[in-house]
């Protein structure tokens, strides 16, 4: 299981536990593939771009709950999982944070 | 060539899926059951913890709470099942084009011709079982076997989470030793009637003088005992190719008890004018008009008539099931929950024997102002226009679409086909 490859767990930190709902910039391409571009906590917080995709594949969220197409990014050079939540009620992106409030895991 | 057939099911798939997105019930009892405040009061599934506890499926809310104080239950949410739903059959579908669902949580699928190049039925039931996990964060139960029917008892054999081989060296000591009531299609009834004769165990009915059976059960004697001895030879449907609908129906339970013909008469409109609408989306036509009553007893009787010609328009549905209503129930007990549906459909464009007596130009006029009142709500809310019958009890219309329940198919529904070869 990537996961836990993956998500950096430093010592005595909380776990990523909390679901974040975030804007991200994507891109179509002609074969219909969606490519995360950037994504930003907030509206008019900070652009975080999207170095590198490694893999993307459906996988479910145990920790913020959900599952979707899940991405797993380099992000300033750190890795991170990025969720497309392809719900019926909305279509949304969603990363696995470690605090209640927008506030940068990267 | 043997078959190799799974069963795949998914354990408290609605449950499961609301944990899912809960994970802050971690560890907690939860259960999905019906809205208080519309009186949907059951039980619709509930998790491990709270089974263990004593929640059982179909118990009213108030039965639940008081047996596992402390329960969470949520409402369901349906159009998130029917997605988990279609992303259960796409893995599925990754092993075998023959996949036939039964219900949301529940389908076989046929392996056979995968074998060769996937490993056996029972690695690639692990890896449904693992892809499942990862993939959808939700628990499946497989059972492997050379028919449906013991493959679904695999299934339900082990949970969750969980892989069970039923092959022919081992199904007298797997399946035979269970009580027969878990093998399909044996209810109480069924069970009563073999106790009474000192059958107890599958086993039991496999041993048993066919012809005895027959005698005792009619047809579905003779099933049984091809079914215990493992002998269902049905096919596993292809990929898409479900049933074509049979039915379409439409029910709710009243907010409150209803107690006159005319309150009747405007939930009967209001359900008729839904069938017809998803009956015209379907472009089908039906001329069997069936109505279920339920009482606040929660016993319920089901009415059916024949109308000359078929129909697609509400006036036409809604006065056949009033006839129907007025015909058969007399007041006994208020009503709590009523049902209209509509059956033997054909297509919308077949032709059809005209009446004479019946105005066809008259029927089209009606036809095309239900399509007119479609068109007006579709773009103004339900509000928008309504029948002045319904001015006498606004508490009674529904605010948003009626549910649609989702009824899963019948196994003998495509006939019973395990006499053959």
């Amino acid at each position: 299981m990537i996961k836990g490859e993956i998500m950096m767990e430093e010592k005595g930190s909380e776990r990523p536990n909390y679901k974040l709902y975030v804007e991200v910039g994507a891109v179509y391409e002609p074969d219909g593939t969606m490519v995360p571009k950037y994504l930003r906590l907030t509206p008019d917080g900070e652009k975080f771009v999207i170095d590198h995709i490694y893999r993307a594949q459906r996988s479910a969220s145990r920790r913020a709950g959900g599952c979707g197409i899940c991405y797993s990014v380099r992000i300033r050079g750190k890795d991170a999982l990025l969720y497309y939540e392809d719900s019926p009620h909305a279509s949304r992106w969603f990363v696995e944070s470690r605090y209640p409030v927008p506030e940068a895991d990267f | 060539m043997e078959r190799t057939i799974l069963h795949a099911d998914a354990n408290c798939f609605y449950a499961s899926v609301e944990m899912l997105h809960h994970p802050e019930y971690d560890g907690l009892p939860l259960a999905v059951g019906g809205d208080v405040e519309t009186r949907h009061g059951i039980i619709l599934t509930a998790n491990y913890i709270a089974k263990r506890r004593g929640v059982k499926t179909g118990s009213a809310l108030w039965e639940a709470e008081k047996a596992c104080p402390g329960l969470i239950i949520v409402p369901p949410d349906y159009e998130e099942y029917l997605r988990f739903s279609r992303y259960l059959r796409e893995i599925y579908g990754i092993y075998s084009d023959r996949v036939e669902s039964f219900g949301l949580d529940e389908a076989w699928c046929d392996v056979t011709d995968s074998t060769g190049i996937l490993g056996s039925g029972e690695e690639i039931a692990e890896e449904i079982r693992r892809k499942v996990k990862a993939e959808l964060g939700l628990t499946v139960s497989v059972g492997v076997s050379w028919n449906k029917i013991f493959a679904k008892f695999g299934s339900d054999y082990k949970k969750p989470d969980a892989v069970t081989v039923v092959d022919r060296e081992s199904y007298r000591t797997i399946v035979w030793r269970r009580p027969m009531d878990d093998l399909l299609y044996v209810g109480r009834a069924t069970n009563r009637k073999l106790s009474s004769f000192g059958m107890h165990t599958i086993g039991d009915i496999a041993n048993a003088d066919p012809d005895f059976l027959h005698t005792l059960l009619g047809k579905m004697g003779t099933t049984l005992y091809v079914f215990a001895n493992g002998g269902d030879r049905t096919p596993v449907a292809m990929e898409g190719t479900e049933a074509p609908i049979k039915s379409i129906g439409n029910g709710m339970t009243m907010p409150r008890d209803l107690t006159s013909n005319e309150e009747v008469r405007m939930a009967i409109y209001m359900l008729s004018e839904s069938v017809a609408a998803r009956l015209r989306e379907n472009h089908f036509k039906g001329r069997l008009v069936e109505i279920y009553v339920r009482d606040n007893d929660l016993s319920g009787i089901t009415r059916q008539h024949k109308i000359s010609c078929p129909t697609d328009i509400s006036m036409e549905i809604a006065e056949a099931a009033m006839a129907l209503f007025l015909a058969n129930y007399h007041w006994e007990r208020p009503i709590r929950g009523l049902c209209v549906r509509v059956g033997e459909l054909a297509a919308s464009a077949c032709p059809y024997q005209l009446n004479l007596f019946q105005s066809e130009e008259e029927r089209e006029k009606q036809r095309k102002m239900d399509i007119a009142v479609q068109e007006i709500r579709g773009r103004f809310g339900i509000e928008a226009v309504q029948r002045g019958l319904m001015a006498f009890g606004p508490e009674i219309t529904p605010r948003k679409r009626l549910e649609q329940t989702i009824h899963p198919h019948s196994y003998m529904e495509r006939g019973n086909r395990v006499m053959e070869g």
